[in-house]
């Protein structure tokens, strides 16, 4: 299968009063329609890694091919061309533009991506829709929206227009268990029906119970990297 | 690719998000927009008003003397031709009017008292178009043409010689041909032209009596011309100083004749943008507070932004957007504000005695504390273009802030 991320031999080491090394040389395939977790305990590396994979960080050393694209090789301005077209974000919390409401929230993940006005709010309202927001809820801004919903947003703004790769970074960690199970319904069928690839960073056993590959980090290596049937 | 960002849609809401601090950063800026150009407006006009008021009484827009009059004011230097000097100012554009003036040194006596005097000598029927002399007349009656030997002289000087209306006053000069000219004249009014030291010694007279006083036939010492208006004053004396022979006569504008007023309407202009630019300061303070909290309280959001591919660049748009919506509006209101202060100003004029300015404006001959705003394109301009680079001085540093903010760590930001 292609992959859509190629990552070899990487580094992070963070210096400030002595050097941390977040990442000792990982290399990693991640293909188009995975939907895999990297998990692993606090400090293991797991956000630092999808940080730099979405071009949000640099590599203290190795690649990163995102799309066929070696981040290394692009200018700051060639990176946020990518994130806009390739790459959806899906953080823990405070993902979405307080002053705007749902919709167009979503709309400006479109704006950024050029596309023209009528086909933006036909998108919007259909994949949110999607991940089960109503008229009403579309016309709020976020702090009307509960934490499940506004996650919904965000997911939907992530995976709206073009972009194939969401990268979330504990997306469930501050929802319960209804809205967490039921966000990641939405993402494994956005998933089944090819519209993304998916790579959670997590600890979270509902999220990894879901997950069709598991990576495992540990003191910045990879420790383990499973397919589950 | 193109993306139309929603700049001012995203800027505006970002601006109500905290709607006190806005709303006072705003009460602040229009303030000082409304202030700015409703000063400017009234200054320009008032400036107008100070310059008519001293040009009125004493040099008119242009002087013409002969050469080297206006140094030692001598009966010897004199302009012997006028009416070659008058065809040349009737054929200048835009003169409005022209008086012929004889000015000397006098000793006036009265009562065996006598004190120094100013003489002043026209044809009162030009004049009134050239000078408001003939509205300091504070008893009696005014000058009338072919009437002679009548004065009319300073209220002081009346006081201080114990004359009354009907009497005599001897008024005694050197003349033209070095002999002493004498005469006496019978005092008909009495002037107070609002500049005390005139006011101790001005005797105005018909302009033939003074030429025959003097000795000087036809002659007179000063010619007066009026522009159409103040601001044609620089253009009518350019004209004239080519039509003239300069080797013979001088021409003077009244900043050329009198520097001191020109001087002081500059100095009062330095000192209103001293002041403003202190008010321009504090209000710019005020508008990059506002923007800075607004930016530091959304570190993550930017991160959020970036994130989404939004480029520094567009970053550091969207803070200049609302540093500018919040700027412009607060001027869009001050401005108005002005626009309907002003225009009262124009119709009622503002009386600048109520901040006790009567003597020093008396000390330039300034009489009516009085002053009418005007409007005008140009001061509206520089208003304008004050208040964007103010807005624009705001906003750089809060929009370097955000553009240069790291992804990653402004997406750790709580």
């Amino acid at each position: 299968m292609e992959n859509v991320i190629v990552i070899r031999d990487l580094h992070k080491v963070y210096s400030n009063h002595f050097d941390v090394h977040a990442l000792r040389g990982i290399d990693l395939d991640i293909a188009r329609g995975d939907f895999m977790t990297i998990a692993g305990p606090s400090g293991s590396g797991k956000t630092t890694l999808l940080n730099i994979m979405g071009g949000l960080d640099e590599p203290t050393e190795g690649s990163v091919i995102v799309e066929g694209h070696d981040l290394a090789a692009l200018r700051k301005s060639e990176l946020a061309d990518l994130r806009r077209t390739q790459l959806g974000f899906v953080f823990q919390s405070f993902n979405l533009i307080p002053v705007l409401t749902a919709r167009e929230n979503v709309e400006f993940a479109l704006i950024l991506q050029g596309v023209a006005e009528e086909k933006r709010r036909r998108l919007a309202e259909n994949i949110l829709r999607e991940v089960g927001l109503d008229e009403d809820m579309m016309n709020r801004r976020p702090v009307d929206l509960s934490g499940g919903q506004q996650q919904r947003v965000a997911v939907a703004r992530a995976i709206v227009g073009e972009s194939s790769v969401v990268l979330a970074d504990e997306p469930t960690a501050n929802l319960d268990t209804e809205n967490a199970l039921a966000l990641l319904d939405i993402m494994e069928r956005l998933n089944r029906e090819g519209q993304a690839t998916f790579v959670f960073s997590t600890h979270d056993p509902r999220v990894m119970d879901r997950a069709k590959r598991r990576v495992t980090l540990r003191d910045g290596v990879v420790a383990s990297d499973e397919r589950v049937q | 690719m193109a993306t139309k960002i929603p700049y001012f849609k995203l800027g505006w809401r970002n601006l109500w998000r905290n709607k006190r601090r806005t709303a006072l950063t705003l009460g602040a800026v229009t303030l000082y927009s409304w202030l700015l150009l409703w000063f400017l407006w009234f200054g320009d006009g008032a400036h107008d008003g100070m310059i008519e008021n001293y040009v009125r009484i004493l040099t008119g827009h242009v002087q013409i003397h002969a050469l080297g009059f206006s140094d030692d004011m001598s009966v010897m230097k004199r302009v012997r031709e006028p009416a070659s000097i008058a065809a040349a100012i009737e054929g200048t554009d835009k003169v409005a009017a022209y008086s012929f003036r004889i000015k000397t040194y006098a000793l006036a006596a009265a009562h065996g008292d006598s004190a120094g005097a100013f003489v002043l000598a026209f044809d009162p029927r030009r004049e009134r178009d050239v000078s408001n002399m003939h509205k300091s007349l504070v008893e009696g009656r005014y000058l009338e043409e072919g009437r002679e030997r009548e004065v009319v002289i300073g209220s002081v000087l009346a006081e201080n010689l114990g004359l009354k209306i009907g009497e005599e006053i001897a008024v005694m000069v050197q003349a033209a041909d070095g002999s002493m000219g004498a005469e006496k004249f019978k005092v008909v009014g009495l002037a107070d032209v609002g500049i005390t030291s005139m006011n101790n010694s001005l005797v105005m007279m018909n302009l033939a009596d003074a030429q025959e006083l003097l000795a000087y036939g036809d002659a007179v010492n000063e010619i007066i011309v009026m522009a159409d208006d103040s601001y044609d004053v620089d253009r009518v004396c350019r004209e004239l100083k080519g039509k003239i022979d300069l080797d013979r006569y001088e021409v003077l504008s009244w900043k050329e004749a009198a520097p001191e007023m020109k001087e002081m309407v500059e100095l009062d202009w330095a000192s209103f943008v001293l002041m403003m630019a202190v008010f321009a300061v504090v209000a710019l303070l005020g508008i990059m507070n506002t923007v800075v909290m607004s930016v530091f309280e959304r570190v993550r959001e930017f991160g959020i932004m970036t994130a989404m591919g939004l480029k520094p660049g567009q970053l550091a748009r969207l803070v200049v957007t609302e540093t500018f919506l919040l700027t412009l509006v607060a001027a869009a209101i001050g401005f108005g504000l002005a626009a309907v202060t002003t225009y009262f100003n124009t119709i009622y004029g503002f009386d600048m005695g109520i901040f006790g300015a009567q003597e020093s404006l008396a000390d330039w001959g300034m009489a009516n504390t009085l002053f009418f705003a005007k409007f005008s394109v140009k001061f509206f301009v520089i208003a304008l273009v004050s208040v964007v680079a103010m807005a624009l001085a705001a906003s750089l540093y809060p929009a370097l802030k955000a553009a240069a903010m790291r992804p990653v760590e402004a997406l750790k930001f709580r």
